[in-house]
């Protein structure tokens, strides 16, 4: 784990942004929105590979799940179409609903995830989903440590190994 | 909640952020003028309306038009033949009209308010040259004053579709009309009665043959799940070669229908309601860059048409440069392609070398056939350098290759890629004003 100690409350403020990593879409299925399973390597030291996985298989199954084509998206359609679309005046679409479920899991990801190891994710609807960014942060008042976080001690992953350190 | 730590802690003061991405409350609080919504400040010729939360294109003449037509025919219709109709057939014509004329209303004001599916552009070097970039993109349909593209796809359908039935209706009914009172006071003193309906009957008339029609391309369209811009560029016809064939299509009518017209609505990306956030990196129009091509809203201009080629090729030589330059990268014309065969085709209809023959179809914009992103380009965010053999080539090279690694960042360094947000976003703020 990463020695300094990250809560999600400091991090915009005495922490400096040290660079981005991009998820981007994956599209070996067609165009549904997927995002790339594939460990960047930026995060090697950041995070275990498990846990990022599993949040973008997580995310990558909410997707799916909004663009569905199935009986409810077809009843919800042909309802709407009864109603000259006004419908969509009073409820919102389930490609919504799911959309604010989405963003509720990565705002507890961030919490529980990401922040503590100096890292956050950006909820691709913000960024046209296209992509999923993660900033890494430095922590800046770690004077001492020069560096990318998993400065020397870093190994933050707990991934294999065995903290050696 | 500290995971426990093998080294020594580093005794720092925390302060309290707030963990949400956007908050419309941070803003106004973090500058002293007036929070700006993205839509004011929208790199892209659109006008909106209502703080935002109508989305048109630039011009709208011809809307009001259609606008105007709709109801006072309708209205003519209302007034002057439902009475005797009503009266002297059933009072099921007024309701029957009644019903679709609110249909007709409700998806044309849906069609034209709505935001067809425009793509996120990046960085503000394109936005001087190029439009937007619109997802699926079917045509611009000047009648409605906006893109046909995904995301209003079915209320146009169903718009063109409740009005040929309108129009039918309100002719075959005019026309019983003037009968039914010619056999009662003659033909010309019924036409004297109720001048109206010789209104209505020919504007009704003219509107039949093409309203129909265009009902009937679009549902040929839908049961081949193609768009007006593929069908036209004859992108997956089969004299294009044997191999060709819609990689979107769903192999059976019925489904390509239900999922045009029943699938799922995506959500708008452009979220032009939302407050600029000056302070965290994020460009007015929300994220990452976009490969460049855009459609005009403007079609049978040629200038609009010029500019647009032109403004491809700037495109091309800046995605083909090497990056790592100052300002931020203009988008790369990456074509993340799926790995399947035959998928070398979704290029072609993206290409940009292709020069679309704007005389072909002036409701079209030439530039159309760039505009229709399946599969979605990759973007980059403004200040994501690529490494030169990443640079991307123009798609059309790119037919065929599946270009399937994640795109991570190579970052020039902090204070640089900090200040580069900043420009990106002073600029894009800047060119609104152009």
């Amino acid at each position: 784990m990463a020695t300094e100690v990250h809560n999600l409350q400091e991090l915009r403020r005495s922490a400096s942004l040290a660079t981005k990593v991009f998820i981007q879409r994956d599209y070996s299925d067609g165009t549904i929105c997927q995002f790339q399973t594939k460990f960047p390597p930026e995060l090697d030291s950041r995070i275990e590979r498990q846990l990022f996985e599993e949040t973008v298989k997580t995310l990558n199954s909410f997707y799916a799940e909004a663009e569905k084509i199935g009986g409810s998206s077809y009843l919800e359609g042909c309802l709407a179409c009864a109603t000259a679309y006004f419908i969509f005046l009073c409820m919102e679409t389930h490609y919504e609903k799911v959309l604010k479920k989405i963003s509720r899991y990565i705002q507890e990801q961030n919490e529980k995830v990401f922040a503590p190891r100096g890292l956050l994710l950006t909820d691709p609807v913000e960024r046209g989903m296209r992509v999923i960014e993660i900033a890494i942060y430095e922590d800046r008042c770690s004077s001492g440590s020069s560096s990318s976080g998993s400065s020397g001690s870093g190994s933050s992953a707990g991934g294999g190994g065995a903290g050696a350190r | 909640m500290p995971p426990g730590g093998g080294g020594p802690m580093k005794d720092c003061e925390y302060s309290q952020i707030s963990t949400h991405s956007s908050s419309p409350m941070e803003s106004p609080h973090k500058k002293k003028i007036a929070a700006r919504r993205k839509w004011e400040v929208f790199p892209g010729r659109n006008k909106f309306f209502c703080n935002g939360r109508i989305m048109m294109a630039r011009q709208t003449g011809v809307f009001y038009l259609t606008l105007i037509l709709i109801l006072v025919t309708s209205g003519l219709f209302f007034a002057f033949d439902c009475p005797y109709l009503a009266v002297k057939l059933t009072p099921a014509i007024p309701v029957v009209g009644g019903i679709l004329f609110f249909f007709v209303m409700g998806t044309l004001l849906r069609t034209s308010f709505s935001d067809p599916g425009v793509l996120p552009r990046a960085t503000p070097d394109e936005a001087a040259d190029l439009e937007r970039q619109i997802e699926r993109f079917d045509h611009h349909c000047p009648w409605v004053g906006n893109c046909v593209g995904k995301r209003n796809y079915r209320f146009f359908y169903m718009f063109i579709l409740s009005l040929s039935f309108l129009t039918v209706f309100i002719f075959a009914f005019v026309i019983t009309h003037v009968i039914l009172r010619s056999q009662q006071t003659g033909f010309l003193n019924a036409l004297k009665d109720s001048p109206a309906s010789v209104l209505e009957a020919v504007v009704c008339f003219f509107s039949v043959w093409s309203i129909v029609g265009l009902s009937g391309f679009h549902t040929y369209l839908i049961s081949s799940n193609q768009t007006t811009n593929e069908d036209i560029k004859g992108s997956w016809s089969n004299k294009r070669g044997k191999e060709n064939y819609n990689p979107y299509s769903y192999g059976n009518i019925f489904t390509n229908c239900c999922v045009a017209l029943c699938g799922p609505v995506s959500p708008s990306l452009i979220d032009r309601r939302g407050y600029i956030q000056p302070d965290t990196p994020q460009p007015a129009a929300p994220s990452n860059g976009m490969s460049a091509y855009g459609a005009t809203p403007s079609q049978s201009d040629m200038c609009d048409q010029d500019q647009c080629i032109q403004s491809t090729k700037f495109v091309l030589q800046a995605a083909a440069t090497p990056l790592l330059q100052s300002e931020p990268s203009l988008t790369s014309d990456e074509l993340h392609l799926p790995g399947k065969p035959g998928l070398g085709t979704p290029c072609a209809s993206l290409t940009l070398g292709q020069p679309t023959p704007p005389s072909s179809m002036p409701n079209l914009a030439a530039e159309a056939g760039l505009t229709d992103i399946l599969p979605l380009k990759e973007e980059h965010v403004g200040h994501q350098f690529l490494t030169p053999e990443e640079a991307p080539s123009p798609p059309r090279l790119l037919a065929g290759s599946p270009l399937a690694h994640s795109r991570t960042v190579h970052v020039l360094g902090l204070a640089s890629q900090d200040s580069l947000h900043e420009d990106s976003v002073r600029g894009l703020v800047k060119l609104s004003s152009v």
